[in-house]
């Protein structure tokens, strides 16, 4: 059990209602500090109008949040010096320099300057000196997460904070989660990225209209689904279910495919493999990714 | 650079600031400039022949024929009205209600700064841009008496200078109090709108139907007349209420802005 403490992000049972839509369903999850932790979700799922609520851009409809054991709503203000937030899709002020954005945003954080950040700046290859209008995204994003970093927060909250970066910035980008995670920071961040959350997040939360599905360790999530097995049929082949005795998970068909996760690929998968009118085999190593589809397949089903 | 945002607002808004000074200046000290020939032409004898409605619309026409009188009547009792009333609507909208539609707003909310503080900061900066605007235009006009060598009282150009800075701010709070309140630029245009063209009728026909004369206490410019000023001191009732009007609506917004979602968050 984790020492309350340890809580950075604690959200109970919060509903989100915009008129008669309901985005968020009755949530609850928690991250704890030092994490990096991922919020996956397909688009529509909920996952900015979380992150909103918790940055008290919006408010719940029933349900509480608290970040570093303070509501996000009547502690806000306060909150929000231990916070830094990024948004993908961030509007900047455009008429601005990204120096001269960079300095106002110290300011209102009560910092005098950026200095701490002048050599990550350097790093990132930022472009201080034009107008924020003038930049492209990925570079505006820079300025972005530059802005984000002011102040060393104690917990970063990024919305899709990749969008626009190429995939060099990208690699740098995660470089600096790790870093602030090794820190004892913690950070959360959406993505609909699947190996993005796989690359950099020590837990993920899945998401799916507007409901809370699983929160899950990514080490424990990927080694306890070993291995992802597709088969591939000729169009007349019967395709049988695997015995039970193999103890399939996900298992997902199509008029020529049966694919399925399974912990070990031994010899009594083999042999059940052998067995059948098969045209093409492929073992590998599960991805978040087929456990990410499975998961919200069987979420699916059990909704039906 | 800019400590707060109000620093920074009024630094976005210097060509905004640059622009306005230099239409008040055209339009106003242009318009101070051709009271020679105006008065040398004659006309205004022939405005004596115009309907009663029309003269309502053009202010005392007994003050035409001196340099004050034209200046506070034809000047800005009436094109004033013309170039502050688009400036405070635009400036209310701007800084009510822009930054939020386009998203902007996040950056500045991500930040340790609440939501009533950057309401605040944002409607002082909204104040102190429409009476620099105001200020640049009675200057001008002050230049322009010099020029003309047409002798103006300081006092009255002080008190058109108080009157057209608390009618903007009027205009102005109404636009920017309703943005913030609701979060809907569709609101924060429609009501002030409709309320000046009220004004605008109620102005020019409330002497003459009956049933607007009650009416016409709800009209902005039954608080904003500059001609009345050229003989007599200044009403406090009429600037206590453009105080009001330039109050209350921020006073409501400062209890609705703080409760409501905002509005582009929301999916």
């Amino acid at each position: 059990m984790s020492k309350q403490s340890d809580i950075v992000i604690d959200v109970r049972n919060v509903t989100k209602k915009f008129g008669n839509f309901t985005a968020l369903d009755d949530i609850s999850f928690q991250v704890r500090r030092g994490q990096i932790h991922g919020f996956l979700g397909p688009n529509g799922a909920g996952k900015s109008t979380t992150i909103k609520l918790l940055m008290d851009f919006i408010r719940a409809t029933k349900g509480s949040a608290t970040i570093l054991g303070k509501d996000v709503t009547s502690d806000s203000v306060d909150i929000k010096r231990d916070i830094g937030y990024l948004a993908g899709d961030m509007e900047l002020y455009d008429n601005l320099t990204g120096d001269q954005y960079l300095r106002y945003m110290a300011r209102l954080r009560g910092e005098r300057d950026y200095e701490h950040l002048k050599k990550f700046a350097d790093d990132l290859e930022a472009t201080l000196n034009r107008k924020l209008g003038m930049l492209s995204r990925g570079n505006k994003q820079k300025i972005a997460l530059l802005a984000a970093l002011i102040g060393d927060p104690d917990l970063l909250v990024l919305d899709e904070p990749t969008t626009g970066l190429d995939p060099l910035m990208q690699q740098k980008f995660y470089k600096v989660l790790r870093e602030h995670s090794r820190r004892g920071k913690t950070v959360f961040m959406s993505s609909h990225i699947l190996g993005e959350v796989q690359e950099v997040c020590d837990q993920v939360t899945f998401m799916k209209h507007g409901r809370i599905i699983e929160t899950v360790d990514v080490d424990r999530l990927l080694s306890a689904t070993k291995r992802h097995v597709v088969l591939e049929f000729d169009s007349r082949a019967t395709i049988l279910d695997p015995p039970a005795k193999l103890a399939i998970q996900r298992l997902r068909r199509t008029k020529t495919q049966l694919s399925f996760d399974v912990e070990v690929a031994d010899r009594t998968l083999m042999r059940w493999i052998a067995s059948q009118d098969v045209a093409n085999v492929t073992i590998s190593e599960a991805t978040l990714d087929s456990v990410f589809l499975g998961m919200y397949e069987e979420e699916t089903h059990d909704v039906r | 650079m800019f400590a707060n945002v109000f620093l920074k607002t009024i630094y976005e808004k210097r060509w905004f600031i640059f622009g306005w000074g230099l239409g008040a200046i055209g339009l106003l000290a242009l318009t101070a400039a051709f009271f020679p020939t105006f008065r040398d032409s004659g006309l205004d004898k022939v405005m004596g022949s115009i309907p009663p409605a029309l003269k309502n619309m053009m202010g005392e026409l007994a003050e035409y024929t001196t340099f004050p009188g034209y200046v506070a009547s034809a000047v800005f009792g009436l094109r004033a009205q013309m170039l502050f009333v688009p400036l405070a609507i635009i400036l209310g909208i701007s800084l009510g209600i822009s930054e939020e539609a386009n998203g902007r707003i996040y950056q500045l909310l991500a930040q340790p700064i609440s939501r009533r503080s950057v309401l605040i900061q944002k409607f002082f900066a909204g104040l102190t841009i429409s009476a620099l605007v105001v200020a640049v235009s009675v200057v001008a006009v002050g230049a322009v008496a010099v020029l003309v060598n047409e002798p103006i009282p300081y006092e009255l150009l002080g008190k058109i200078a108080l009157m057209t800075t608390l009618f903007t701010w009027a205009v102005f709070s109404v636009t920017f109090g309703l943005g913030k309140a609701f979060g809907r630029k569709s609101i924060a245009l429609f009501v002030p709108l409709v309320w000046v063209m009220f004004s605008v009728l109620s102005d020019a026909f409330s002497a003459q139907v009956d049933w607007l004369k009650n009416a016409d206490y709800a009209s902005l410019f039954r608080y904003y007349r500059t001609s009345a000023l050229v003989h007599n001191p200044l009403d406090w009732t009429h600037i206590a209420v453009l105080i009001g009007i330039a109050i209350i609506p921020v006073l409501c917004a400062l209890i609705l802005f703080a409760r409501r979602d905002l509005r582009e968050a929301s999916e």
